[in-house]
C-alpha cells in the first residue's frame, strides 16, 4: 500500500534532522514526564477522590460517567516592523465531568479545583438523568496509548531568547528575498497540555501533549499595487520541527514572501467550470471538506450526513484511497490516545472508491455498533468529546506530477489552500486558494488572483481523474472548527486532477 | 481570591513592586448554560462557571500579557513577577502603554445590558422551549424529515477592568441564544438550513413561531436547488448577506489592518469609496446592542463613530496602540479577550437604513441572483478580490423563482461599495453587526 511508503519518508526524514548550530538545545524540558504521582499532586487528587466524583456523576441513573483534567500552558511571540512586539503566557487548568446515557450528555466543567467544587460540577452533570441511579465504577485497568511525541523538547520550556532568534531569522530571510517585501510579521505560538483521564469503565491514562506553530505574514509592495503572502508551519513537535529540512527560518521566510511577489503580478481567474490540478501536501483541505466531515460518524448516526448508510458504495474514483491516521508521529492531529482513552488509528475511509468506514467517538461507536476508531476529540477540559479527524490523507498513485500537469491542455493549477467549509448535509464544500496558476498547452503560465473553488464532494470524488505518487503531508497551522470546538489537525495529498471544478473567478 | 477590585488592587500593586511603570488587569467571570435537544430528547446539557484574568504590564516602553484562571493570591504572586520578566524579552517601542490619562473614563449613559430574568428560568422550561420550538420547525412541512437540534445558550458574564492610571470599571452583561436546524428532503436530495435569535434580554428574544417559521423557510426553499449559469448579473444581498459584506469592512477599517496594510481601505480616508446614500456607523452606546458597553478594553469611554458618512470614508477605528502608530486620535475601539492584547475592532457596527422596501428591490431585477449564504472563506482582505461560494434563489423579471447553489459570487470589495445601487429599509439587530437588503448593479456568477 502506497500509504506504507509515506510513513516511511516521513521517519527518514525525522532520522535526517541536521541540526542548526545549538539553538534549540535550551529547550530541555523541566518537565516531570507525565507520571501518574505528579498528574494527581498537580492536580491535587487521588484516584480514590476521582472515583468518588464519578459516582457522584453517576448517582441520577447514568451508564457510564468520565473525568478530564487538563492543565494547560500557552505562550507566545509575536515580531512585527522588526520588534518582538507581545509576549504571552498563559495557564489554563480545569476539570471537565461528563455522564452518559445512551446518545445523551450532561456535561459540566470547573476551574475551581476545590474537591466540594469538583463535587458540584460532578452533580451538575449527572442530572442528564433523573431517576435513582448508581452504575458501578470499574476497576482500573490497564489503558494503553502510544508514544508518537516527545517531550523533551517542549517550545514552552525553551529560553525565549531562542524563540526571538527563530523569529527574526524567519522575518530577515523574506525581507531579504525581495526589497519589495515591505512588512513581515511572524508569530510563535507553543503549547503543552497535561491531561488525566478517568471514567466508570475503568480507562484511566495521563499524557503530555506538546504543540508548536509559526505563522508568518508578508507584504508585497510595488507602486500602487499590494499583496500579501502567508506561511505556517509547526506540529505536535518541539522547537527543533525548525532544524527540519523544509521548516528552518530560511525556508519559512521565503515561502511566504515569494507567494506575495508572485500574487503582485496575478491575473483574474477564469469563472466556470474549469480542469483542476490540485497541488500536493495543501490540496487535502478538498478531502477534509468534501469527505472527512461527512464521515465524522456522529453526522451520520443522526443521518444528517450525505454519506449516511452508504457503507460498500462507490463514492469516489476507484483511484481515490482516503485514510485519517492519529499514529504519525509529530504531526499536528496526531494524539497517543484520544481524549476518551480510545487508541487512535489507521482508518480506511475510502478504499479505491468504495467507501469503508466512519470515524467514532464512544457514543457513535456504541450507536452503531462499531468498534471506536480513536477520532473522540476535544479543544479542552470546557468541551465533550466528539467524533473529528485527525490527519486525513489520499494515498499516493501512479503518477508523476509532472506528468499530470503536463497532460493538461488548459486548466487551473491550485497550490496554496486558506481555508473551506462543507455543508455536510448536501454535500456541497468550498475552499479558498491563495496561490494559485494557469496551465497552459502543459505548462505552468499566469499566476492567478485568489479564487474559491466550490463542488459537490461526492462529484468531485468521482471527477479524480489521475492521482500523483507524490503523497505529502502539510504542516500548516490548520484548525478544524466544528460544533464550537476548535481542534488541531492536518491534511495531505499527492498531486490529483480533477475533471472539473467550478472555479469562482470573474472572466468568463 | 474572590473580590475582584481587590485582586485587581492587589495585581498593580504587586506589579509596581515588581518594577512595572504601568499595568492593566481584566477579569471575566460568567455562568453559562447550553442545552442542545434533538428529535424531542435531550442531546446534551452543559454548565459551567468559568473564570480568568490577564495582566498586561509595560517597563520601558516594553510590554508583556499573562494570563490565568488560578486565583489563589501566591499563584497570582508568582504570575505578576513573570509578566515582568519576560516584558524585558519584547523590543523598545515608543507607541506602546497604557492610554494616556485624560482618555480614560466611562460613558454616562444607563445601557440595559443585564437581564435578572434569564437566571430564574429553569432547565426544564429551557427544555420545554426547546421541544416546542424543534417541534413547530417540524410540523412546518412533511418535507421536513430531520433535525439537527434545536440549541438553548445563556450567560451571565461580569467583566473588570482595572488599571494603574486609576481606571476601574465593571460590567455586568447577559445574552440569550436560541437557534433551530432543520432538514428536509425532496427526490433523494437533502438540505439543511438555520435559524437564531439573540439578545441581552429575554423578553427581546423572537417567538419560537418565529424562529421555527423561518429555519423551516429557508430550509424548505432550498429544495431542488440548480446550479445557475456562468454570468454577470445584479445581485441583491439578503440582510445575512449583508451582515456578512460588513462584516469584511468591520476587518478592514480598523487601525490593527491599516498600519498593518492588511486592507483594501488604505490612503483612503476622506475619500468618497462608497455611494453617496451609504453610511456606516459604530456605535458603542447602542441601546440593547449585543456589542454596547460604557468603557471599550483599554479604559476609553465608548462612543458613536460614523465609519462612511454619505459614501466618505470618514475615520478608521483605533484602539490608542494603531492610533499613535497611525498619528490619529484613538474612537473608544479597543476590544480584547482576557488571553489577547487590545486590537482596534468594532461594537455595533450598520449600514443606516435605506427607504426602499426590500420587495421592491426584488422587483426592480429582471435577471439576477437573491444572495441568500455565502461560505466565510474567499476574501483578499489586502486588494478586496471577493469570490465565495454561495447559494440563493434566482430572480426573473422581478419573482423569486427556484434556489440555486454550488456556485460562486464574484467581485471587488471596492468596486462592490461603488456600485450599490437600492439600500431596504429592512434593518434589524440580530448580533452586533447589522445591515439591510441592498442591491449590487453587477457580480460574476460561477456556475455550470
Amino acid at each position: 500500500m502506497k500509504r506504507r511508503d509515506f510513513i516511511k519518508t516521513s521517519a527518514a526524514i525525522g532520522a535526517a534532522v541536521t541540526l542548526l548550530p545549538g539553538w534549540w538545545q535550551a529547550c530541555q524540558s523541566q518537565l516531570a514526564q507525565g507520571s501518574v504521582e505528579n498528574m494527581e499532586a498537580l492536580f491535587g487528587i487521588t484516584k480514590e477522590k476521582m472515583k468518588e466524583l464519578l459516582s457522584v456523576a453517576l448517582s441520577h441513573g447514568a451508564e457510564r460517567a468520565d473525568l478530564f483534567f487538563e492543565y494547560q500552558i500557552s505562550s507566545s511571540l509575536k515580531l512585527e516592523d522588526e520588534i518582538i512586539k507581545d509576549v504571552s503566557h498563559g495557564i489554563s487548568m480545569g476539570l471537565g465531568i461528563r455522564a452518559v446515557i445512551g446518545e445523551q450528555i450532561g456535561y459540566a466543567h470547573t476551574d475551581d479545583l476545590d474537591f466540594e467544587k469538583m463535587k458540584d460540577t460532578a452533580r451538575a452533570a449527572s442530572f442528564i438523568v433523573n431517576n435513582n441511579g448508581s452504575a458501578r465504577i470499574a476497576d482500573l485497568g490497564r489503558t494503553r496509548k502510544l508514544d508518537l511525541y516527545s517531550t523533551k523538547y517542549l517550545a514552552v520550556d525553551c529560553d525565549l531568547a531562542n524563540k526571538i532568534q527563530l523569529l527574526q531569522s524567519i522575518d530577515q530571510a523574506a525581507r531579504r528575498f525581495d526589497s519589495k517585501i515591505t512588512k513581515v510579521n511572524v508569530t510563535i505560538a507553543d503549547e503543552m497540555k497535561q491531561i488525566m483521564y478517568m471514567d466508570s469503565t475503568g480507562k484511566f491514562f495521563t499524557d503530555v501533549q506538546p504543540m508548536v506553530m509559526v505563522r508568518t505574514r508578508t507584504l508585497a509592495e510595488d507602486g500602487n499595487k499590494r499583496q500579501s503572502g502567508y506561511s505556517a508551519g509547526g506540529g505536535r513537535d518541539g522547537l527543533n520541527f525548525y532544524t527540519k529540512p523544509g521548516n528552518r527560518p530560511e525556508e519559512i521566510g521565503r515561502e511566504a514572501a515569494q507567494i506575495a511577489l508572485t500574487n503582485l503580478n496575478a491575473k483574474p481567474a477564469p469563472a466556470g467550470p474549469q480542469l483542476v490540478v490540485l497541488g500536493p501536501a495543501e490540496s487535502g483541505v478538498l478531502l477534509h471538506e468534501a469527505v472527512g466531515h461527512g464521515l465524522e460518524a456522529d453526522f451520520n448516526r443522526k443521518d444528517l450526513s450525505n454519506y449516511a448508510n452508504r457503507i460498500g458504495e462507490k463514492v469516489a474514483s476507484e483511484q481515490c484511497t482516503i485514510i485519517d491516521s492519529g499514529i504519525i508521529p509529530n504531526l499536528r492531529g496526531s494524539i497517543n490516545i484520544d481524549d476518551e482513552g480510545n487508541l487512535p488509528m489507521e482508518s480506511v475511509l475510502i478504499e479505491n472508491g468504495i467507501l469503508r468506514g466512519y470515524m467514532h467517538d464512544t457514543i457513535s461507536a456504541k450507536a452503531m455498533k462499531a468498534a471506536p476508531t480513536g477520532n473522540g476529540r476535544r479543544q479542552s477540559y470546557k468541551h465533550p468529546p466528539i467524533p473529528r479527524m485527525t490527519n486525513t490523507y489520499m494515498t499516493g498513485g501512479d503518477y508523476d506530477p509532472e506528468e499530470i500537469i503536463q497532460s493538461v491542455k488548459y486548466g487551473v493549477f491550485a497550490k496554496r489552500f486558506g481555508g473551506g467549509q462543507v455543508d455536510i448535509t448536501k454535500g456541497d464544500f468550498t475552499f479558498g486558494v491563495y496561490e494559485a496558476y494557469l496551465i497552459e498547452d502543459g505548462k505552468l503560465t499566469a499566476p492567478l488572483k485568489d479564487v474559491t473553488l466550490i463542488g459537490n464532494g461526492p462529484e468531485v470524488m468521482r471527477n479524480v481523474t489521475m492521482v500523483g505518487n507524490d503523497l505529502k503531508m502539510s504542516t500548516g497551522g490548520w484548525v478544524c472548527g466544528k460544533s464550537g470546538q476548535s481542534v488541531q489537525v492536518t491534511l495531505g495529498i499527492p498531486t490529483v486532477k480533477v475533471k472539473e471544478v467550478t472555479v469562482g473567478g470573474t472572466q468568463s | 481570591m474572590s473580590n475582584y477590585k481587590a485582586i485587581s488592587e492587589y495585581i498593580i500593586k504587586e506589579a509596581r513592586n515588581n518594577g512595572a511603570d504601568q499595568v492593566d488587569v481584566i477579569i471575566v467571570n460568567s455562568i453559562n448554560a447550553n442545552i442542545t435537544v434533538r428529535l424531542g430528547e435531550i442531546e446534551e446539557l452543559k454548565q459551567s462557571n468559568p473564570k480568568s484574568l490577564g495582566i498586561r504590564v509595560f517597563k520601558n516602553q516594553r510590554k508583556a500579557l499573562t494570563y490565568t484562571s488560578d486565583f489563589r493570591e501566591e499563584s497570582l504572586r508568582k504570575l505578576v513577577k513573570k509578566t515582568v520578566e519576560i516584558a524585558t524579552v519584547t523590543g523598545f517601542d515608543e507607541y506602546s502603554g497604557l492610554p494616556e490619562k485624560n482618555l480614560l473614563g466611562i460613558a454616562n449613559v444607563n445601557l440595559p445590558q443585564f437581564d435578572q430574568n434569564i437566571a430564574s428560568v429553569s432547565t426544564d422550561k429551557k427544555i420545554r422551549i426547546l421541544k416546542d420550538m424543534e417541534k413547530t420547525g417540524m410540523d412546518k412541512d412533511p418535507l421536513i424529515t430531520n433535525s439537527d437540534g434545536a440549541g438553548w445558550n445563556d450567560s451571565a458574564a461580569h467583566v473588570v477592568l482595572a488599571n494603574s492610571e486609576g481606571f476601574y470599571g465593571e460590567e455586568d452583561y447577559t445574552s440569550v441564544n436560541l437557534s433551530l436546524s432543520l432538514l428536509a428532503e425532496k427526490d433523494g436530495v437533502k438540505q439543511t438550513d438555520y435559524w437564531s435569535s439573540a439578545s441581552r434580554y429575554l423578553d427581546r428574544l423572537d417567538s419560537i413561531e418565529k424562529i421555527a417559521s423561518i429555519a423551516a423557510h429557508r430550509t424548505l426553499r432550498k429544495l431542488g436547488g440548480r446550479k445557475p449559469k456562468t454570468q454577470k448579473v445584479p445581485v441583491v444581498f439578503d440582510p445575512v448577506v449583508a451582515r456578512d459584506f460588513l462584516r469584511i469592512i468591520s476587518q478592514t477599517v480598523v487601525g490593527d489592518s491599516i498600519y498593518n496594510k492588511n486592507s483594501f481601505l488604505v490612503d483612503k480616508l476622506n475619500e468618497p469609496i462608497a455611494v453617496k446614500n451609504m453610511t456606516i456607523i459604530d456605535d458603542g452606546l447602542l441601546k440593547y446592542g449585543l456589542g454596547s458597553r460604557r468603557f471599550d478594553d483599554e479604559g476609553l469611554p465608548s462612543r458613536k463613530n460614523i465609519v462612511i458618512g454619505k459614501g466618505v470614508l470618514k475615520t478608521y477605528l483605533c484602539d490608542c496602540y494603531s492610533a499613535r502608530k497611525l498619528g490619529f486620535e484613538p474612537t473608544g475601539s479597543a476590544t480584547r479577550g482576557v488571553t489577547s492584547n487590545p486590537s482596534s475592532g468594532t461594537s455595533n457596527f450598520y449600514m443606516q437604513n435605506g427607504t426602499i422596501p426590500p420587495e421592491e428591490i426584488i422587483a426592480s431585477v429582471k435577471n439576477g441572483l437573491y444572495l441568500t449564504s455565502v461560505d466565510w472563506v474567499g476574501i483578499n482582505y489586502v486588494t478586496g478580490d471577493y469570490s465565495r461560494g454561495a447559494t440563493g434563489i434566482w430572480i426573473e423579471n422581478g419573482k423569486l423563482t427556484y434556489p440555486v447553489q454550488e456556485f460562486t459570487v464574484a467581485g471587488n470589495m471596492l468596486d462592490m461599495l461603488k456600485n450599490i445601487t437600492m439600500i431596504g429599509n429592512d434593518l434589524e439587530f440580530r448580533g452586533s453587526i447589522a445591515a439591510p437588503t441592498f442591491k449590487i448593479k453587477e457580480m460574476t456568477i460561477s456556475g455550470s
